[in-house]
């Protein structure tokens, strides 16, 4: 097994590589097909054309577009992506400093999601048309049907102008708390971990809110799917004979949940992965600071090296994100064979 | 008193065109140590008979009348907690589709296990022995290694062993063995009814069979029950169905049988559609299809003991058809399709 696991990881790295090269091919192209130059947003509103094409002869904008790209490709695989022209810093410093940020955002969201959706999923199918059923429809329509950034919004006026449970929606933590050393750039973890209550309670009511439209939308969606996965098994000969075999029906719910989850796994990891793109709108409306606002920003402002970056590290976060979750699966089902 | 007493069974199923009458006053019974054949075609009711006394009807199957006593208790009116520690432990049961039945995350011997420790109490590890040891009885070689297998590296026949093995841990009175050679090639059908019948023989356990196949019958049961539209319309004896069908059903379906073996005899078998469920005919249900069929057939159809517990459910229970050597014909003509 060892030695298999080895071979199959090493091809799965191998796999990345046309990805990641493709995606990056499409992102440079897609970035610079849009009218948006960063030199003129770097040169300013009152700049003269020469101004400007002095600026993009100084940023490599004035090369052809094969060279451009190999430039950056020849930087990139040796780790550099180029710099920030807003920040002016360099864009893998600002991706590793953002990501964490990110991840424990949707870590938390995600979480949430499988938890609620796994338990009202399960709950609905093993009552169908019960009371739980009937809520799930309606809510499980709601969530699918409700865009990202207004069910933001809609979180933000009834928990933080109406009731005065959240706070502000302004950035991870309350300003003024001392921060805690880094450890994983994941203030939750790293307050718990390194003691600074304060700072953690302050963080978790932040994350809250952000994290729970995270869940919002994503969670419905797995309800859905683990009502049908369970509907689907709860029906199956195996259970029906290991009902003849008189197992009870709390051991039949779990072997139903048990054959329902290798479907389910995989679709935590599709879930996970769309949770990327939502994030960043959480991110933007909750002032959040991550990867997914930067991201968002660079596009706005031209930046193309950061564009870049960003949309690099989603797909390489994509691709390990279904990476475990066919390794999770392969671990739980003997009849998935990794190769 | 028979080990199972089952008298007049009803069952109605909601469908979208209304209640089917799926069984209509089913009484069978099944002795200690004997096998009983259950037949007729699909739709007869033969599979939800036993489900019915299994107490495992789906969501819109209903027993609405009768009792199916087990040992004196009726199973029917039992509550679902007494009824399930019976399932698996003095009930148990084969399927057909072994493969699909056993739990593909977990190795064949854990789930044998789980079911000797459920009823049985055994400890972790006396169970896990007792597993290996049922493997071994039902013929598998190499049975502690075999036991760490999963359903899907197991063939079809290897994996209705394994059911067998499953369903004698717990050294049952009864077993229910739902159509368990369909879908087998044939070869491996012969293997496994005549562990089956080992099996039994060697433990003592009774066995009520389900089957659509004539020859089955013949060759491995003491008695036998022919259904249609609901109702057993005839039972006894092997060689009293065989050698003197009176129900003109079973007439048809011993006539078909030696006609599959005897070329020369112009097909002439019964080839209609069952009759619908929702919408039974009044008296007998064979009616349309019978050539004896008169205007009494329509009113309720007594049930006549024809002597030594042989019984047809018709108003012309005659001997007609009496012919000894169908029994013999028919078992010729398995032995023949199953031999080496």
């Amino acid at each position: 097994m060892g030695k298999g696991l080895g071979r199959y990881l090493a091809y799965r790295l191998l796999l990345l590589v046309p990805l990641l090269f493709g995606v990056s091919v499409l992102t440079f192209l897609l970035v610079r097909l849009g009218d948006s130059s960063p030199a003129v947003m770097v040169a300013g509103p009152t700049a003269t054309q020469a101004q400007i094409e002095d600026i993009e002869a100084e940023m490599g904008l004035d090369r052809s577009l094969p060279v451009q790209y190999w430039t950056w490709l020849s930087d990139a695989v040796r780790g550099d992506l180029g710099t920030s022209w807003m920040s002016n810093r360099p864009v893998t410093e600002e991706l590793m400093e953002k990501l964490p940020i990110t991840l424990e955002l949707i870590g938390f969201g995600v979480a949430g999601a499988i938890i609620f959706g796994v338990l009202v999923g399960v709950a609905s199918a093993v009552r169908q048309r019960g009371l739980v059923d009937q809520v799930l429809r309606i809510v499980t329509l709601a969530g699918v049907s409700i865009p990202i950034f207004w069910g933001a919004l809609l979180m933000i006026a009834f928990f933080f102008t109406v009731l005065g449970w959240a706070p502000a929606p302004l950035g991870r933590v309350e300003r003024g708390l001392t921060m805690p050393p880094h450890v994983t750039g994941m203030l939750v973890f790293d307050s718990v971990v390194t003691g600074y209550f304060a700072t953690a309670a302050s963080a978790i009511a932040h994350l809250a809110l952000p994290a729970l439209t995270i869940s919002m939308i994503t969670g419905a969606t797995i309800a859905k799917q683990a009502r049908a996965a369970m509907v689907e098994t709860l029906g199956s000969p195996a259970v029906r004979y290991a009902r003849a075999c008189g197992m009870s029906e709390r051991g039949v719910v779990w072997l139903a949940f048990r054959n329902a989850l290798p479907d389910l796994i995989g679709f935590f990891g599709i879930t996970f992965s769309l949770a990327l793109g939502g994030a960043a709108i959480s991110e933007l409306i909750f002032s959040w600071g991550g990867l997914g606002q930067l991201g968002l920003e660079a596009i706005t402002n031209a930046d193309f090296a950061v564009v870049q970056g960003f949309i690099l590290v989603m797909g390489v976060l994509t691709a390990a994100i279904y990476l475990i979750a066919d390794l999770v699966v392969a671990a739980i089902d003997p009849r998935v064979k990794l190769q | 008193m028979a080990l199972l007493s089952i008298k007049d069974l009803r069952v109605h199923i909601a469908t979208p065109n209304g209640t089917a009458h799926a069984l209509n006053g089913v009484s069978l019974d099944v002795d200690e140590h004997e096998i009983v054949g259950l037949i007729g075609e699909t739709g007869a009711g033969k599979s939800l008979t036993a489900w019915s006394v299994l107490g495992l009807l789906g969501p819109r199957a209903r027993v609405v009348e009768g009792t199916a006593e087990f040992e004196g208790t009726d199973l029917v009116s039992m509550s679902e907690r007494r009824r399930r520690r019976l399932r698996g432990k003095d009930v148990a049961v084969i399927v057909q589709n072994p493969r699909g039945a056993l739990d593909p995350l977990r190795s064949v011997g854990r789930q044998i296990a789980e079911t000797n420790r459920r009823h049985r109490g055994a400890g972790r590890k006396a169970a896990k022995e007792n597993a290996i040891r049922a493997l071994r009885d039902v013929g598998i070689s190499d049975p502690a290694r075999r036991a760490k297998a999963f359903a899907h590296q197991l063939s079809g026949g290897m994996a209705q062993r394994v059911l067998i093995a499953l369903a004698m841990i717990n050294e049952p009175k009864l077993i229910i063995a739902d159509e368990p050679t369909t879908g087998l090639d044939l070869t491996v059908q012969a293997q496994i009814l005549d562990l089956l019948r080992a099996r039994v023989d060697a433990t003592g356990s009774a066995v009520l069979l389900i089957t659509h196949d004539l020859g089955v019958v013949a060759n491995y049961c003491d008695r036998v029950a022919v259904m249609f539209a609901g109702r057993i319309v005839e039972q006894g004896t092997i060689a009293q169905i065989f050698g003197n069908p009176r129900h003109p059903y079973t007439q048809a379906l011993v006539k078909a049988s030696r006609e599959t073996l005897d070329e020369t005899v112009s097909e002439e078998t019964d080839r209609s559609e069952p009759p619908n469920l929702v919408d039974l005919p009044s008296g007998c249900h064979y009616r349309f299809r019978c050539p004896l069929a008169a205007d009494v057939c329509a009113t309720p159809v007594p049930e006549v003991e024809v002597g030594g517990g042989h019984r047809a459910l018709c108003h012309f229970p005659g001997d007609a058809a009496r012919d000894p050597g169908a029994a013999a014909s028919v078992r010729a003509e398995t032995v023949e399709r199953v031999g080496p």
